[in-house]
């Protein structure tokens, strides 16, 4: 995010004795922000936790392959992306007929959602984008972030990503005025 | 159509999402707990793949020491199954000698017999029909010649 902070960072990540300091540093400036894209994507958060773990895993690991061809932000980004997709493929196996109820009344019982009725509907019609679209309307929608930035993540067009959202904004429209009409 | 309904209904912001009190405090440490455990996995696994060469060298020396051990048993029943064939053959041509020897010399003999036919005596006449049969005057004048 800061480029201070990337280059302070990368620099003692790449040493070996610092290697600790600096990831800790790269936690306390990251961790939040690459949580909530994940939770944004994955939903609960016990899978956003366990999909945030793995990406932090990935990203130590990963440090001395990390060639600098984007920053470090997009590069973490595009882990925790791709983690998020990936599990939710695996989940979308998993899920069984009638989701969409079971979805609710889960979002209702759940202690760390905390939405209205709308924002439940929205939960619902996002459920039933592919993957890669939420991901794309997630970003777009809720975090604003700029094309450009995203075509560096996913590493996807621009042109493509608009279409993406666009097509993923009607699908949510159209399903929420067809199933959820009493709206307020 | 907007009116009735529009993204501009929905709370933007990811306010909808709680996390549990403390947990961002906590992560720091549970990541790097796991790091550090990841860690120090390769030498686990290094020990671990040792036991199991260790283990897979030892099924090898046991299945080659059987397979050896049983080979040397082959061996021996191979002998003693060789001894054996030896006696018996031995004990069949004693018994059976003299029956088998007797009936096989005679038809042996008789054989021997017919072919005496070499000794038939060849006389002018026979030679010249003979040469007659199979060699033109013309041969012969030239032969004689």
């Amino acid at each position: 995010m800061n480029a201070i902070d990337e280059v302070e960072i990368l620099s003692l990540l790449r040493n070996k004795k610092t290697r600790e300091k600096g990831f800790r540093l790269l936690l306390s400036v990251y961790k939040e922000p690459l949580y909530w894209h994940i939770r944004r994507m994955v939903r609960w958060h016990e899978d956003a936790d366990d999909v945030l773990q793995n990406t932090m895993l990935k990203i130590f690991k990963g440090i001395d392959g990390f060639k600098e061809k984007s920053s470090l932000y997009t590069w973490m980004y595009r882990i925790a992306s791709n983690e998020s997709l990936s599990h939710l493929r695996k989940r979308k196996l998993e899920t069984v007929d009638g989701g969409l109820e079971q979805l609710e009344y889960k979002l209702k019982e759940d202690p760390y959602f905390d939405g209205d009725s709308a924002q439940i509907a929205l939960e619902k019609a996002m459920d039933t984008l592919p993957p890669k679209q939420k991901l794309v309307f997630s970003m777009r929608y809720f975090d604003e972030t700029p094309y450009e930035e995203m075509s560096g993540v996913l590493k996807t067009s621009v042109g493509s990503l608009k279409a993406s959202y666009h097509h993923a904004c009607k699908k949510i429209e159209a399903f929420i005025r067809k199933h959820e009409m009493n709206m307020p | 159509m907007k009116e009735e309904w529009s993204f501009d209904h929905i709370a933007k912001k990811s306010s909808v999402y709680k996390t549990p009190e403390g947990y961002f405090e906590a992560l720091d440490e549970s990541i790097m707990q796991k790091i550090q455990s990841e860690h120090k996995s390769p030498k686990i696994f290094r020990i671990k793949s040792v036991q199991y060469l260790l283990a897979v060298a030892a099924v090898g020396i046991l299945l080659l020491g059987t397979f050896l051990w049983l080979n040397k048993q082959n061996d021996k029943v191979i002998d003693s199954i060789q001894w054996a064939d030896n006696q018996l053959i031995e004990q069949y041509i004693e018994t059976n000698l003299d029956l088998f020897d007797e009936s096989l010399l005679l038809e042996y003999s008789d054989n021997a017999m017919q072919v005496d036919w070499i000794d038939e005596t060849v006389t002018d006449e026979s030679l010249i029909d003979l040469l007659l049969d199979e060699v033109s005057i013309e041969e012969l004048e030239a032969l004689t010649l």
